[in-house]
């Protein structure tokens, strides 16, 4: 406990908070501009940290983490462009209710979810980061590959329009996360010659052509459209005790998944955001109202994919496993600086393991000081003449996209899927499921066919192992409930008779 | 004042100027690129930079080296790259087995032969692990079971990878047989092995020495002789096995780069690493230093290439 | 519903059962599995079979929309703050023409990112309508800092090389 003290305590020397406060307000401004990620930022930098101090270097790169996961939403919010990948889900609800003249209401609750997702999951990985991991490593291929099916079958579901729709988009998405080297066993699939496709469709490309550069279409064509000058009004900003109470159980739900699937190695914050949305879908009272603008939808996925910031650290700092992409950067960052991430931590580097920890805390709530100190400015945008603001997306997304990975090849996936959910939209198909099924298809094959070759062709652990047999039956539960519920609520209202 | 930050910005500036001082020699007379095939934060990309930024800290070239990542189908993408790159000397491939195995099973259809090396610069070794609380006590206990295993010891591979190719050369030696596992990278094989999902995997050195406190132990050394950080364990040629293997470092430039580039970036290299600092840095990141350039380095490439090779159908994933 | 959505619908059905048969096709032509029970291929046909299933459906639906006859004008009611408004279907073809340009420049890294950044927001600007002075300043400032400012940025300090 002393120890984290002192992380704390280092947090307010100069330096350590100069850079804490540079890493959150980076961190939320790639985050919220489309195409600029925290991850590509992290990237970029990582080289430059071989010249900071290690504890600077690790304050900065983790500020940015936890900046970046955050301002995602604002752009989510107000353009419907998700600033990076883990806020997809935002836009689903953020989008609707600020177009209905709440956007200070719709920020709010993004930014609160955010704050106590960022602050569940820190509480975890402060007091119980050794049992968890031990835990998680517990998760074998077949408990993997049931909790993703969970998700998975919730994939025609979420989103408005029709369930054929839905389902067409998520097989879609499938489709689209397949060419390349196949991640199971390295088998070059659907390259069709191609070299440049033995990599496959980045998730990142995709997503951004899908949600900002379709968006950025979509609003070419509505230009002439008079912005609705909706007064911005911070009503509802702060949340009400009604509002707390109202939301407890969802916050606390989206919280604990993030944090867990955070915690779970290899999948971090845009998975965590995409399991609680659906999760708190199948058990609100009224799904149908979700992606229409409900608070429940906003407050699952800001709340989960914070949380996750502070589960992923967790294997990082306990056994040295990577929870999310980042922190696969993260552990690069340490290793040039001579540090191991893992048990040993705490015995030779007690001092980063606690800044690290604290840090986590520091820059989580420095970011909702800065975030709700910046809704006003930001609000500002939606102002902005199209003309001037939709030229400037497009050069961040290409800009972003190339610097990603150094390739033209992206840029032009990014482009072309620009297109192709341009059209989709136009012709009534949700781009949510064709997310879920892109993100979460591959996460599912690898790990069934890792199963598989475990238990060398049986598919029985997936039912006689306990943790596995469990969330089988709750995806089958998930499949057959809204079934169940359409047929009762039949049942007890009657349909309407013929009209005389 | 001297801050962490000063220093900081003194050595970014250090790299960033483009050390117009120097009589610049005709090449390179701008920044050499030196293209990683995999991803940032990976072991590959930490070798890589941290040579590139010795180098650049020594001002060894007339402008500094960058490093860019691209990170797509297991490096095949960035080993395209690079061949098709101008023979200028401006853009080069730092890779290792990988290449050699890629193209082995025909993930791309050519080889180190598409390429002229221009040094090596270290390598790293492998061992087998297993968990600490296993049944195996040492190696020959664990080549004993697999032997009487009737479905075969799982053990968590990367199929393709180098970790799959050390244990193909082991298992032949021994005569036993595994059932391979994929589950992917470094960290992705220690979970598994934690979690007892597999009961036996390879590490490279770097990555056991990152990992060994989380509970794993290894069992012996795919190397010739012991490592210096692991005295107490015994390479498998003691244990009677002949086979010796280990990752190299490899630095590619395109075929046909000119003689004059490839020996400017050569001696860049070679002054590098006769640095004792770069050394040990090296060293605390698992590898064991070491330089090879010309007739030599390519003699060996192509010899490993010829066993690569001879495993090959057996690599692939089909 | 009107026609153009059915011709959506068309295009959406046919797109998606060609890119299904070319997948399924592709799949079936890989080698039988050395170590994994399942493969590589079976997911990849697995999905191919439904999403051509679907893609077949949706193309039904839609021919059969065009057969129906022109139905009644929909309801205004329906996109209320959507009706004064003029679609500008040409000049979105044009902006994605010119982002197109603008990446293809790039990629022949013959025109430098500052000058290729900047002239492309310039121009965009004017065409999607900025005429005004006030916005017109701001896209100038814009154009200037995201091209020169964003090329130091990536080669001097991030090393990434921008054409």
């Amino acid at each position: 406990m002393s120890g984290l003290v002192d992380g704390l305590a280092y947090l307010l020397s100069p330096w350590p908070c100069f850079f804490m406060l540079l890493g959150t307000v980076l961190g939320i401004s790639v985050g919220s501009i489309p195409g600029l990620t925290g991850s590509m930022l992290i990237a970029l930098l990582l080289p430059l940290t071989f010249y900071m101090d290690s504890l600077h270097a690790i304050v900065l790169l983790v500020s940015i983490y936890t900046g970046a996961v955050s301002g995602g939403l604002i752009s989510a919010t107000l353009l419907r462009m998700p600033g990076t990948p883990a806020a997809v889900m935002t836009t689903l609800d953020g989008f609707p209710m600020a177009h209905a003249g709440r956007p200070g209401r719709a920020l709010g609750i993004g930014i609160t979810a955010s704050f106590v997702g960022g602050l569940i999951g820190w509480a975890f990985l402060a007091t119980l980061a050794p049992p968890l991991s031990r835990l998680a490593v517990q998760f074998g291929p077949f408990e993997y590959f049931s909790m993703v099916l969970m998700a998975l079958v919730l994939i025609a579901s979420v989103g408005s329009g029709s369930l054929l729709r839905g389902l067409f988009s998520g097989f879609l998405g499938v489709l689209v996360s397949l060419p390349g080297l196949d991640q199971s066993a390295g088998t070059m699939r659907l390259t069709f010659g191609f070299t440049e496709l033995t990599g496959g469709f980045h998730v990142l490309p995709v997503l951004i052509g899908l949600f900002a550069v379709s968006q950025v279409l979509n609003d070419v064509v509505w230009i002439e459209r008079r912005v609705e000058r909706v007064a911005f009004s911070l009503q509802g900003l702060f949340l009400s005790l009604h509002d707390w109470t109202a939301q407890a159980g969802n916050l606390l739900r989206s919280s604990l998944i993030g944090t867990w699937i955070g915690i779970l190695p290899g999948i971090g914050p845009n998975v965590g955001s995409v399991v609680a949305y659906t999760a708190a879908r199948t058990l609100s009272k009224t799904p149908e109202r979700f992606g229409t603008g409900t608070e429940e939808g906003i407050v699952a996925a800001e709340a989960s994919n914070n949380a996750a910031v502070g589960g992923s650290l967790i294997p990082l700092i306990t056994m040295g496993i990577p929870g999310s992409v980042i922190d696969a950067l993260l552990i690069g960052a340490l290793i040039i600086h001579d540090i191991q991430p893992g048990p040993l931590l705490f015995i030779n580097n007690a001092d980063m393991a606690y800044t690290m920890i604290a840090v986590c805390l520091v820059s989580n709530i420095a970011m909702y000081a800065i975030m709700l100190t910046a809704v006003r400015p930001l609000a500002a945008l939606v102002h902005v003449p199209k003309a001037v603001l939709l030229p400037i997306i497009m050069v961040c997304c290409v800009t972003g996209v190339f610097a990603f990975n150094n390739r033209i090849f992206d840029v032009g996936v990014m482009l072309a899927f620009g297109v192709v959910g341009f059209v989709l939209e136009r012709a009534g198909i949700p781009l949510a499921p064709f997310v879920i099924g892109l993100i979460l298809a591959p996460i599912a094959e690898h790990h069934l066919r890792s199963g598989l070759m475990l238990s060398a062709g049986s598919w029985w652990p997936l039912v006689t192992r306990p943790v596995s047999a469990g969330l089988m039956a709750v995806s089958l539960a998930c499949l057959v409930w809204p079934i169940v519920r359409t047929a009762r609520r039949r049942f007890a209202e009657p349909a309407p008779t013929a009209p005389p | 004042m001297r801050t962490a930050f000063g220093t900081w910005l003194a050595g970014a500036a250090l790299v960033l100027s483009p050390h117009l001082a120097s009589p610049a020699a005709a090449f390179p007379d701008k920044p050499v690129q030196v293209v990683v095939p995999y991803g940032a934060g990976g072991s590959s990309d930490i070798v890589a930079r941290t040579i590139v930024s010795a180098i650049n800290d020594m001002a060894l070239l007339s402008h500094p080296m960058v490093v860019i990542n691209v990170n797509a189908g297991a490096g095949a993408v960035g080993f395209q790259r690079v061949k098709d790159a101008e023979a200028d000397g401006y853009e080069i491939l730092v890779s290792h087995i990988g290449l050699l195995v890629s193209g082995a099973i025909g993930r791309t259809d050519f080889g180190p032969e598409a390429y002229d090396a221009i040094a090596e610069t270290g390598s790293i070794n492998i061992v087998s692990a297993t968990k600490s609380d296993s049944r195996f006590d040492n190696f020959e206990d664990f080549v004993s079971a697999a032997k009487e295993s009737a479905g075969g010891i799982a053990e968590a591979s990367s199929i393709g990878g180098s970790v799959h190719l050390a244990s193909l050369l082991l298992s032949t030696a021994a005569g036993y047989d595994v059932r391979i596992v994929h589950t992917g990278g470094g960290a992705n094989r220690l979970q598994s092995l934690l979690g007892g999902h597999t009961r036996h995997t390879f590490f490279s050195t770097a990555e056991y020495l990152n990992f060994r406190e989380s509970g794993v132990r290894a069992l012996a050394i795919l190397a010739p002789e012991r490592h210096p950080d692991l005295p107490d364990l015994p390479t498998v040629r003691e244990l009677g096995y002949d086979v010796s293997f280990r990752i190299s470092y490899w630095w590619f430039a395109p075929n046909d780069t000119p003689e004059d580039r490839m020996a400017v970036l050569a001696d860049a290299f070679e002054t590098a690493l006769a640095d004792t600092d770069l050394q040990q840095t090296l060293r605390d990141r698992g590898l064991v230093p070491g330089f090879r350039r010309g007739d030599g380095l390519d003699a060996s490439i192509e010899a490993i290439y010829a066993d690569v090779k001879s495993y090959g159908s057996q690599l692939s994933p089909n | 519903m009107d026609r153009s959505n059915a011709w959506l619908d068309i295009l959406v059905g046919v797109a998606a059962l060609g890119v299904s048969v070319a997948a399924w096709v592709s799949a079936a032509g890989l080698p039988p599995p050395r170590f994994d029970p399942l493969g590589s291929a079976s997911v990849p046909l697995t999905v191919a079979t439904i999403l051509s299933g679907f893609g077949v459906v949706i193309l039904i639906q839609g021919l059969r929309r065009l057969s129906q006859p022109r139905p009644a004008p929909s309801d205004p009611a329906d996109r209320p703050q959507d009706r004064p408004a003029r679609l500008r279907p040409w000049l979105t073809v044009a902006f994605f023409a010119m982002t197109v340009a603008y990446v293809w420049a790039l990629s022949t890294e013959r025109v430098r990112y500052s000058e290729a950044t900047a002239g492309f927001l310039v121009a965009a600007g004017l065409v999607l309508g900025c005429r005004r002075p006030l916005p017109l300043a701001f896209l100038m400032i814009a154009a200037i800092l995201l091209g020169y400012g964003g090329r130091y940025l990536f080669t001097r300090v991030f090393y990434v090389d921008l054409p």
